[in-house]
């Protein structure tokens, strides 16, 4: 049989030679994005799975959006994400510090949303998972009512008091993911699982 | 496995395992692609990716998985007489008229045992570790290489008999 191993590696041998491997950034990006899904997927099955009370709730201030983004910290890391689809755009950019398999803190995270048609009830849902190193996975999440409805672009900061959801989980973690949905949220008094959220993005902290 | 490891490993064994799924599938794009699709997904868990030590043969299983599960999707299109079809030179871009009937010949041995095959003879794998990676007895394998052989020996008999007379 070692003719048949010596023909098997020379027909791989060809094909390996005629291989054109993608640029390995563009692998990480796509990987990013893929985790992202994946673990948005699987944090809104956990959210449905626990108590939605220990959500916290926030509605923005009548009348106007959260004010814009502050300055971020200038010893924090940051780090951008973007996302364009047939149904708008929206961009979110995370400051935060965080040490090895230690607690993320967040200075602030800003979004800017650009939608093709209006909705009546314009929401975002923030979600935060953590993964420990086990494999064990926390969720919750919060939700900001964005004011005035009917408009095509919201831009802002999303509110320090929400963003101290964030502090609150204790323990090594393995790596923090941070999801804002943009949603046409009716419900005032609790957060509807968006499975079909009209613009989403989320950054992976690790 | 960090950014500067997974881009290491990306770069020494992209080509190889390449190969080793066109021995596996004959299909030189189908092989590209599962492989390519493997590492996005081996990258989008690298936080726990090589925890147990054998990251090439994950990209291996899980590249094999990709394009099985793409024949079976695309069964009712056609795509997988390609596998069954002796092979025309167009569908396998480059190599020469041995390799290309040789392929040939490989596709007609099913497909577990011509997994079974390309890891033993080309991923130099033991049974055991044949065993391990496609989820089946030692003894089922053993079976299959035994079946896989006895499918190719033919073939291969075939071929060299179609080349002596050239």
């Amino acid at each position: 049989m070692s003719d048949l191993s010596s023909q098997l590696r020379q027909v791989a041998d060809d094909a390996a030679s005629q291989a054109r491997p993608m640029a390995v950034s563009d692998v990480i990006k796509r990987g990013d994005r893929r985790r992202r899904r994946t673990m948005a997927t699987r944090s809104l099955s956990g959210l449905s799975a626990v108590a939605l009370g220990a959500a916290v709730i926030f509605t923005g201030a009548a009348g106007h959006a959260p004010s814009p983004a502050s300055a971020a910290a200038s010893h924090a890391n940051t780090t951008s994400e973007q996302t364009t689809t047939t149904a708008g755009k929206i961009s979110i950019v995370l400051a935060y510090k965080k040490e090895q398999g230690r607690n993320l803190s967040v200075s602030s995270l800003t979004y800017s949303i650009h939608v093709k048609d209006a909705v009546k009830h314009p929401s975002l849902i923030l979600l935060l998972s953590v993964n420990g190193p086990k494999g064990q996975m926390a969720a919750s999440a919060a939700i900001i009512h964005l004011a005035p409805a009917g408009q095509r672009n919201y831009s802002g900061a999303v509110p320090k008091k929400l963003l101290a959801v964030i502090h609150v989980r204790k323990g090594r973690t393995l790596e923090t993911q941070i999801v804002v949905f943009f949603v046409n949220q009716p419900n005032k008094h609790g957060i509807t699982i968006p499975g079909h959220s009209i613009l989403q993005e989320g950054v992976v902290v690790s | 496995m960090d950014r500067d490891e997974f881009t290491t490993f990306y770069a020494a064994t992209f080509h190889r395992l390449v190969g080793q799924l066109y021995a596996m599938t004959g299909d030189q794009s189908e092989a590209q692609d599962a492989v390519q699709e493997a590492f996005v997904r081996a990258w989008s868990r690298h936080t726990r990716f090589d925890r147990d030590g054998a990251p090439e043969a994950w990209i291996r299983l899980t590249a094999w998985r990709i394009a099985a599960s793409r024949w079976r999707r695309n069964r009712e299109g056609g795509r997988l007489v390609r596998l069954t079809a002796v092979a025309t030179p167009e569908a396998v871009p480059g190599p020469t008229p041995d390799h290309v009937a040789f392929i040939a010949a490989l596709r007609k041995v099913p497909a577990e045992q011509r997994r079974a095959i390309v890891l033993y003879h080309l991923c130099d794998l033991t049974v055991e570790q044949i065993a391990a990676e496609t989820g089946v007895p030692a003894g089922t394998v053993k079976a299959r290489l035994a079946r896989g052989r006895a499918a190719l020996v033919p073939h291969l008999r075939e071929t060299a008999a179609s080349f002596s007379t050239h």
